[in-house]
């Protein structure tokens, strides 16, 4: 490993070696050790107790408790299959074809995917519950009726949401390989005399293989460790879900019921990452070249009468997506009651700064949304520059250590940092602490941040860092001057990203926040489940409003800079979540 | 004293080995060129040199001083070599102007800031890019970033300067303009140079020494008219564009005049050679197919064949035949190029014609 033969020649070096072994093994995999261990404790972390193996003999009936491993399971294909699906009829409309509002596509499905899916959640049952929904109570005043047309506390609601949702990152990740399909394979099927749904079907489709089957381990691995819409929709129903099972388990029972929890929490992250390996093994023998790097064109297919039908699609999508959501938690905010369509206000505004803890809320998220932001995104780019420059085999041991936060979702990630840090005296002053709640939500974020960073990185020429070499700089100037300078707009992207991803997150911080370290997200539900939906709604839509702000802000910025760029024809480092030549996305947390 | 200095210097890429035991001196001032086929090694050597590749062993030494032995644990890093080195992509930084990346190697240094003016105007307009500071690196065209490359890999006067096929991302034109440029530059300042290249013109025309290079192993080393006219292997032979390769016994020997029965068709081939051959010994005669040329008349005299034209591609300034010896007792091809005149008209397939080979002409490779 040339990583550890240059640790011998240099001390500098090695000591930045083990510094960051050191915190990758804290960070990822110490934890995940001790969930193992926390499944044979009798006591929660914090309390001295006994070993027992009785969590495991138990696994099978907690975990299945109110079909809560059938639930996620069909839950998880049935979420990924639509998303996907969704996704790549998405993609496909708005890289290939001259469909109406196809420009679109693409900004819809950004705002969808800085929401989190406790938004999505709320917002739809906001809109759509059976008592009090927008929807239900607008019928039953247009059509007199009494009863309900749509109920999102069901089966098919928490499908369509999770789907909905699931489809905007699957469509990041799709949209690069999309745009990269070359015209001429789609004119020689058609000149061997296939029409245009063979030509998709058997020629676009397959050549998409390593992307849709990444995207769809990445569908599958979310949907089972899917918390927000399990929990907010779900258990109205009466639905139980893994995710929330796990909650549950902490929460209501005293003393909470550790050992259970981690159990459930170590099969699931042992199934995420049995998939993982089975991912690789299937793609790493078969050899695709979507990309071909010289002469290829990208020209959209011209759909003539069907760009209506397209357009119609490409509306209803933004309809479902985006306007509905956004619109029924505006509307909510203004809302006396849920159901009350008269006499709106902005009561609920008042009373939220009214609220003497809503300022040490909103100081808890900026911070972790901040620092842990810029901790993710600069931890993902060292690891992804030092993963493209390692040699073969420590290349490959930092890949995989990228992947193993995929394994710790926020619930799982949450019981796994509790044990990993309150267990150990000195770490133990962690908990309850804002700073064990930043590790939890970097870790959390660090899959969509590493894949940011490799794809940014795949776009910069090794070249570039070694001419610098040779004009005499030191690694660390040549790195500094040459490859971070670049990367910089990049790194930024990806920083603003993970803010927008940690201020949504709602499970880690929903296990760890004590009462004083309680984000804008756990607040939101905490006044969504006290039967508050109006502050609720208030809340979500300043969160939202203010991320858009910041989206604006981050979008002026970049087109001033593109601007000065290309007056100097600099080819700028595209920051985006995948580079086209990127045919393994590490995985998101979606 | 030689600049710079390979001993056995090995490299290999998990099972692969790339460079098996290379050792090769390079005199000061010398412009040497690696030259062989892609995956032959030379970059790899040039990188090693370089200090962006190690060497799993072997001892390079630059200047008298050792800069890789990992038998001793020596590797000294890039920066502390003082090269220059022109890559292929140009690899300039889109984030500078053409100053800013010209000047970058003298800030390392820390050269005083006036010296840093002056020294990158003399390098821009040694590349014949006098002016262009200020302008954005990225805004110009390949050829002239590739000299502002070049500009930076001399503008802080390193004892060694590398160019790693700098040419290849250039057009034809481009190429040819670019190639007499580095020789007006190497003669005005004689700097030791090691060139890598697949092709052959910019090896001949530039270099002092021409080291042919396959499968990580040195083939054959000489001056540019040594390489070219007298290959020593078949595989040089063949790189450096012999089409002709035909496998005879020699017959009769007297001095340098060496005769060859070829294998496979009648006559004799009188070859002029130093190679020492004795009568019996089966050998490989090469020529290049320029040096067939078709007789009016029925040919006789030393090297004096008849053929048959089996195919004839026309190319504006020759044609090119495919033709089959007289008597041959198998598929021989011989390929000839023949400069069109006005006065002779092509032959057509089908044909038979008289060739006469130039003795001088063809080369008695080793066996």
């Amino acid at each position: 490993m040339r990583v550890f033969r240059a640790a011998r020649t240099s001390p500098g070096r090695a000591v930045g070696v083990v510094l960051l072994g050191l915190l990758l093994f804290l960070l990822l995999l110490w934890p995940l050790v001790m969930l193992g261990v926390g499944t044979f404790r009798t006591s929660s972390p914090l309390v001295p107790g006994g070993w027992s193996a009785d969590a495991l003999g138990r696994v099978d009936e907690e975990a299945t408790r109110n079909g809560a491993l059938r639930n996620s399971a069909i839950l998880a294909v049935l979420s990924t299959v639509l998303g996907v699906a969704l996704a790549v009829v998405l993609a496909f409309l708005s890289e290939r074809t001259d469909t109406w509002l196809r420009r679109l596509i693409r900004p819809m499905v950004l705002v969808s995917v800085l929401i989190s899916p406790a938004f999505y959640a709320i917002a739809y049952d906001l809109l759509a519950n059976k008592y009090t929904g927008t929807l239900n109570v607008a019928a039953q005043d247009l059509l007199g009726t009494d009863g309900h047309v749509v109920n999102v506390e069901s089966w098919p609601g928490i499908v369509c949401v999770s789907s909905l949702h699931a489809s905007a990152f699957v469509y990041l990740y799709l949209v690069g390989p999309f745009r990269a399909l070359d015209r001429t394979h789609e004119e020689a099927s058609a000149a061997a005399g296939a029409g245009r749904w063979r030509t998709f079907s058997r020629i676009n489709l397959p050549l998409l293989t390593p992307i849709l089957s990444s995207v769809v381990l990445i569908g599958l691995v979310s949907g089972l460790e899917s918390f927000d819409e399990p929990l907010i929709l779900g258990t109205p129903a009466d639905l139980g879900f893994l995710s929330p099972r796990i909650y549950d388990l902490l929460t209501e029972h005293n003393p909470p019921r550790y050992a259970d929890a981690s159990a459930i929490a170590l099969g699931l992250a042992l199934v995420v990452v049995l998939l993982a390996v089975v991912q690789h093994r299937v793609l790493a023998r078969r050899s695709y070249t979507i990309v071909t790097g010289k002469s290829y064109r990208t020209d959209v297919w011209h759909l003539g009468r069907a760009r209506i039908l397209g357009g119609a699609f490409v509306a209803a999508y933004g309809v479902l997506a985006v306007l509905l959501p956004l619109g029924s938690v505006v509307f909510a905010s203004f809302q006396p009651f849920p159901g009350v369509v008269g006499d709106l206000s902005t009561k609920n505004y008042t009373a939220l700064f009214n609220n003497p803890e809503i300022p040490g809320v909103v100081r808890t998220t900026l911070l972790l949304a901040v620092l842990g932001g810029l901790a993710a995104a600069s931890l993902s780019f060292l690891l992804a520059v030092l993963g493209a420059r390692a040699g073969r085999r420590s290349g490959a041991v930092l890949r995989g250590v990228t992947l193993l936060p995929l394994a710790m979702p926020g619930v799982i990630a949450a019981i796994a940092m509790t044990w990993a840090y309150a267990t150990v005296p000195g770490l133990r002053e962690l908990y309850g602490t804002v700073w064990l709640l930043m590790i939890a939500v970097v870790v959390a974020v660090l899959p969509v941040t590493v894949q940011i960073a490799s794809g940014a990185i795949a776009q910069l020429h090794r070249e570039l860092e070694d001419a610098a070499r040779i004009a005499g700089a030191t690694a660390l100037r040549a790195l500094l001057t040459v490859t971070v300078r670049l990367l910089l707009p990049s790194l930024l992207s990806g920083w603003l990203l993970a803010a927008i991803l940690i201020t949504g997150n709602l499970d880690a911080p929903l296990v760890l926040s004590g009462s004083g370290t309680r984000t804008v997200s756990v607040q939101t539900y905490l006044f969504f489940n006290d039967q508050n939906q109006g502050q609720s709604a208030a809340l979500l839509t300043l969160t939202v409003g203010a991320g858009v702000l910041l989206g604006l802000v981050a979008a002026a910025v970049r087109a001033v800079a593109r601007r000065a760029a290309s007056r100097r024809n600099v080819p700028l480092v595209e920051p985006g979540l995948v580079a086209p030549e990127q045919p393994l996305p590490t995985g998101v947390s979606a | 004293m030689s600049e710079v200095r390979f001993t056995g210097v090995r490299k290999s890429y998990g099972a692969a080995v790339v460079v098996p035991d290379f050792s090769l001196d390079i005199a000061e001032g010398e412009f040497v060129t690696l030259l062989g086929p892609s995956g032959c090694g030379k970059t790899t050597i040039l990188r090693c040199l370089a200090g962006l590749e190690h060497p799993d062993g072997g001892v390079i030494s630059l200047a008298g001083e050792t800069v890789s032995d990992p038998g001793r644990g020596v590797r000294v890093p890039p920066n502390r070599r003082n090269l220059g080195l022109v890559f292929q992509s140009y690899a300039l930084w889109p984030h500078l102007t053409v100053f800013g990346n010209v000047a970058y190697p003298l800030k390392v240094r820390r050269t005083p800031k006036a010296q840093i003016r002056a020294k990158v105007a003399d390098a821009l307009a040694l590349v014949g890019l006098a002016g262009t500071e200020r302008r954005q690196a990225m805004a110009l065209s390949g050829g002239q970033q590739q000299r502002v490359a070049l500009a930076r890999a001399i503008v802080a006067d390193p004892a060694v300067l590398l160019l790693d096929e700098p040419l290849s991302n250039l057009d034809a034109q481009r190429r040819a303009q670019l190639r007499a440029e580095l020789r007006r530059i190497h003669r005005a300042s004689p700097r030791t140079t090691l060139y890598v290249t697949h092709d052959q013109v910019e090896a001949l025309t530039m270099s002092d020494r021409v080291v042919v290079m396959d499968a990580g192993r040195i083939l054959q080393t000489g001056t540019p008219a040594e390489v070219f006219q007298s290959p020593e292997t078949e595989f040089v032979a063949r790189f450096l564009g012999y089409d002709n390769l035909v496998g005879g016994t020699v017959t009769r020997t007297d001095g340098d005049a060496v005769t060859v029965r070829p294998t496979g068709f009648p006559g004799e081939l009188h070859v002029s050679s130093d190679r020492q051959v004795r009568a019996g010994d089966s050998v490989t005669v090469a020529f290049r197919g320029s040096a067939l040329s078709i007789a009016g008349t029925s040919a006789n005299g030393p090297n004096a064949l008849r053929a048959r034209v089996e195919d004839a591609a026309y190319s504006g300034d020759a044609v090119h035949y495919a033709l089959s010896p007289d008597g041959a007792d198998g598929p021989i091809r011989l390929s000839a190029h023949v400069p069109t005149s006005g006065a002779v008209p092509p032959s057509a397939v089908g044909d038979p014609v008289d060739l006469r080979l130039d003795p001088s002409a063809l080369v008695l490779l080793r066996a």
